[in-house]
């Protein structure tokens, strides 16, 4: 696969799965909370790591056009 | 850190996470169902993955952002709706994966990514792609077995450098046994490729300068090598036609029931 379309598939899997954890949150118990909440925070750090390295690949191609 | 001997099941996340991590343990764990990866590990590096089975997750195993220098040794990973083990990107690079089992993933069994890493002794059965190399140069796929997968077998694209691919066994799969689009300067030697549904070893147009020494190349479909690059050395290979009336999948129906028990214990990590 190209390694664009691989970022881009992964950054829509995980937003993907940050929607549907935000959802969740109401529905997850008090004491459990904290723990999906940490677990969040992870899922969008991990998304904006995945979109800084497309920008970086889109810079690169740029760069070699 | 070690973390030995866990049951986890069922979790929103990764089963395992190893953030910004050095040295850690990872041992004979039990993870399955899990919305994200067994066993992930983030910008980490010098880690060991041993003995766990994981089933049901998105990734068994996935090494992503910077991950390097990590043992995958002995794992489990089947039935991931994902790939069995993979290093996501180039920067994954100089990762070792060690007699591992990787059955019935949707994707892929062995996803590598990245340069000098190494894939030695694993077990890759019934995937939907087998092997895909990309991105950089230098790793090396050495005493692998490949067998039943679907979609491709063994991908090498990207314009991969000076890759090695020796002792493996690559059977019984319904596309080409390697397919090797724009690899350059790579080293295909003692392999046996047999009972493949497409070519056994096929090169692209844009492939070039690839050496295939000693293998032994017996019933492919159409062909058992197909050369289409410029440059490669074709040297002392067995390449041997399927037999009068032999087709590969009825030698590979034969075959199969040696690989049930396989998969009848990949199971055993699910409750």
């Amino acid at each position: 696969m190209d390694v664009r379309m691989k970022i881009e598939q992964e950054i829509e899997r995980k937003k993907k799965i940050i929607e549907d954890c935000k959802n969740m949150m109401e529905r997850i118990p008090n004491h459990l909370r904290p723990s999906q909440e940490t677990a969040l925070e992870i899922y969008k750090r991990e998304l904006e790591a995945l979109e800084q390295e497309l920008v970086k690949l889109e810079n690169k191609n740029f760069m070699n056009k | 850190m070690g973390i030995e001997g866990i049951n986890i099941r069922h979790y929103r996340a990764s089963g395992i996470l190893i953030e910004f991590g050095f040295g850690h343990r990872v041992v004979n764990n039990r993870i399955n169902n899990m919305l994200e990866h067994g066993v992930e590990v983030v910008s980490s590096r010098g880690n060991l993955i041993w003995k766990n089975e994981i089933s049901y997750c998105y990734d068994g195993v996935l090494l992503i952002s910077g991950s390097t220098n990590n043992w995958v040794i002995e794992n489990v990973a089947s039935r991931c709706y994902g790939d069995g083990f993979e290093s996501f990107l180039a920067p994954d690079s100089n990762n070792a994966f060690i007699s591992n089992k990787s059955i019935r993933n949707r994707n892929n069994g062995l996803e590598m990514y990245g340069s000098n890493n190494l894939a030695f002794n694993n077990l890759i059965l019934d995937n939907g792609i087998g092997v895909i190399i990309s991105q950089e140069r230098d790793s090396v796929f050495i005493g692998n077995k490949v067998k039943g997968t679907i979609l491709g077998t063994h991908v090498i694209f990207e314009e991969y450098t000076n890759y090695f691919a020796g002792g493996n066994k690559i059977v019984c799969n319904r596309e080409e046994g390697i397919e090797n689009n724009n690899g350059q300067f790579g080293i295909f030697i003692d392999n046996e490729i047999s009972y493949n549904g497409d070519s056994g070893i096929l090169f692209g147009e844009e492939s070039s300068e690839n050496l295939v020494m000693n293998n032994k190349l017996v019933c492919n479909v159409p062909d058992n090598i197909s050369n289409r690059g410029t440059n490669n050395s074709i040297i002392n290979n067995t390449d041997k036609p399927c037999d009068p009336c032999e087709s590969p999948s009825d030698v590979c129906d034969a075959f199969s029931d040696e690989e049930g028990n396989i998969i009848d214990e990949s199971k055993v990590g699910v409750n």
